[in-house]
């Protein structure tokens, strides 16, 4: 199937001096639903504003590369373009309206439509989260992380999208709600078709809901594969469950150093000796 | 007796003009709440549309005057959002508000040129005899001047609570990427709260024009705003009515009842005096918003 999104050699620079992107590949297909995992500071965050092109607001600008968004380039174009187009991020830290009720946080992701399809989207998304039914006049500031989240996805609904990037859903919320809003976000990519780029430091969690995932490292992608794939990976592993066999933490980068290494040597051993 | 109906003649006349300063501090609000930007030129725009208003009024008419005046504001705001504040969208507050100032000098400066430097005298055939109930006295045309800027506020807050737009004008005001992230468009946000603000500066201008002339003083009285905006809170509009009514309340009464023992001029330290108070107890003003934090 043809991909929904398509990254090729992407770079962002902020500032116009810091690169934090250096020449990114990342696809996500059609209806598919695609991790986007790595360390804080990997670049994850900035790879998701690049696509939804809210870098300007931080003074970033993607330098070079391209993202075709259902084979069209959007690189440079409006966000609420973007919106009304298919692609919605749930930014990181929710970020909602909280001087805004519940319900008014939800039309505010409603504003790119028209008002005729408001209270169907609503009716949505009060089925998937039944508790924000309740809550719908209470200003969005007051509640809990987990229903904040959740407020957060009902927003991206009320939109319409084709693609939602997730940024770190699972931040600051406690396991079981980690595993509901998982749940619902899988549900929402089975049952409407969504499709998903979801980027997370829970790699575990991440990758028990995708078929697809990339792990990021200082701005690449250092490697990518199926879920099951990245699952049984040592590295993966190593990296993300925090140790080694030897049982110190190791970052990332180490352990590819030790790879590279590994394989340098190899190369060395088959050309020299 | 006598002590007391000066007091409710002064506290309602002190209403009206207060009143009238909320519609200044109004203009202000308006372009906080959309882009968190104090907006200098406020001032100025009152000025500009004031002066406009009376440069057309001898050439066609009040009504037809009126009209233009709010098309060249609409005009204004645009070109100002397009040409000076779209291409600063995520530059520091800082940079912002000197866009402000700039915008204050070119306007001010654009309006000398075009309809000269002398005062002008705005009259809209307001009633001069004042209304006698008792032995209170209250000025007609300060009563009609301040019943166009209740309607005028209550327009605007119906139109920030109950329309689409208004959705997306609080939705920047509380976060503006999140806005930009969920779709609303800032700049066409942005465009319009210009023109709300442009079309306030226009009826401020025409009230405050009406009572003490149209020249360049003018764009000194929007600094009566300040004290308005700091007890009211900057991102609030009933803050700008309420506050707006605090100062004009303590300058006619601290005027008539201090005033004489001081020799005067109390009037004008008033506003800031309340302003300094309100500073200390409570710093983001009656209505402005203390931060939700979730801890």
């Amino acid at each position: 199937m043809s991909p929904i999104l398509q990254m090729r050699g992407v770079e962002v620079c902020y500032d116009r001096a810091i690169h934090v992107l250096h020449g990114l590949n990342l696809h996500v297909p059609e209806k598919g639903i695609v991790a986007l995992l790595g360390p804080n500071g990997a670049g994850k965050s900035t790879t998701l504003k690049a696509i939804s092109n809210l870098l300007k607001a931080e003074r970033g600008a993607v330098t070079n590369g391209s993202i075709l968004f259902e084979g069209s380039p959007i690189v440079g174009k409006n966000p609420a373009f973007l919106v009304r187009s298919g692609i919605f991020q749930v930014m990181e830290g929710r970020r909602l309206f909280t001087q805004l009720t519940v319900e008014e946080n939800l039309r505010t992701g409603a504003y790119s439509r028209a008002s005729s399809s408001l209270s169907a989207n609503l009716e949505l998304v009060y089925q998937y989260f039944p508790r924000l039914a309740e809550r719908r006049r209470q200003k969005a500031g007051y509640l809990s992380g987990g229903e904040q989240q959740m407020v957060a996805i009902g927003r991206s609904l009320m939109a319409q999208p084709k693609l939602v990037l997730l940024d770190e859903p699972s931040m600051g919320l406690a396991p079981i709600l980690v595993q509901e809003i998982f749940g619902i976000i899988q549900n929402l990519n089975k049952q409407e078709g969504l499709s998903v780029l979801l980027a997370e430091q829970n790699a575990v969690m991440a990758l028990s809901i995708v078929q697809y995932g990339f792990v990021m490292d200082n701005g690449r992608v250092a490697m990518e594969g199926p879920a099951e794939e990245l699952r049984r990976d040592q590295s993966v592993k190593e990296f993300y469950l925090g140790a080694s066999e030897k049982g110190e933490h190791q970052s990332y980068a180490a352990i590819l150093q030790r790879k590279r290494m590994a394989a340098r040597e190899r190369q060395r051993e088959a050309a020299g000796h | 007796m006598n002590d007391l109906a000066f007091a409710v003649e002064l506290t309602i006349t002190g209403v009206l003009i207060g009143l009238l300063y909320s519609m200044i501090a109004l203009g202000f609000v308006l372009i906080f709440k959309a882009s968190s930007v104090f907006n200098f030129a406020q001032g100025a725009m009152t000025l500009f549309s004031a002066l406009t208003l009376v440069g057309l009024i001898p050439l066609v008419g009040f009504w037809l005057a009126l009209v233009g005046a709010v098309l060249i504001m609409c005009v204004v705001a645009l070109v100002a959002e397009r040409v000076a504040f779209r291409p600063l969208i995520g530059s520091s507050p800082l940079v912002i508000f000197m866009a402000t100032i700039g915008l204050a000098y070119i306007l001010e400066g654009f309006a000398q040129m075009v309809w000269g430097t002398q005062p002008h005298g705005l009259k809209l055939g307001l009633p001069v005899d004042p209304l006698k109930l008792g032995s209170i006295f209250i000025s007609k045309s300060d009563l009609i001047s301040a019943g166009v800027a209740g309607v005028l506020v209550a327009l605007l807050i119906v139109f920030f609570q109950y329309t689409k737009i208004g959705l997306g004008l609080r939705a920047i005001a509380n976060d503006q990427i999140a806005a930009q992230s969920v779709g609303i468009d800032l700049r066409k946000v942005w465009a319009i709260a210009w023109i709300l603000a442009g079309f306030v500066a226009l009826v401020a201008g025409m009230l405050w024009g009406s009572r003490i002339g149209v020249h360049f003083a003018m764009s000194l009285i929007a600094l009566k705003a300040l004290p308005v905006l700091i007890i009211g809170g900057i991102e609030s509009i009933p803050g700008a009515i309420v506050g707006g009514i605090i100062v004009g309340v303590a300058e006619a009464l601290g005027e008539g009842f201090i005033g004489p023992y001081v020799g005067g001029g109390v009037q004008d330290v008033m506003a800031y005096l309340v302003a300094l108070i309100f500073l200390l107890i409570r710093p983001y003003g009656i209505f402005g918003q203390a931060a939700i934090e979730r801890v």
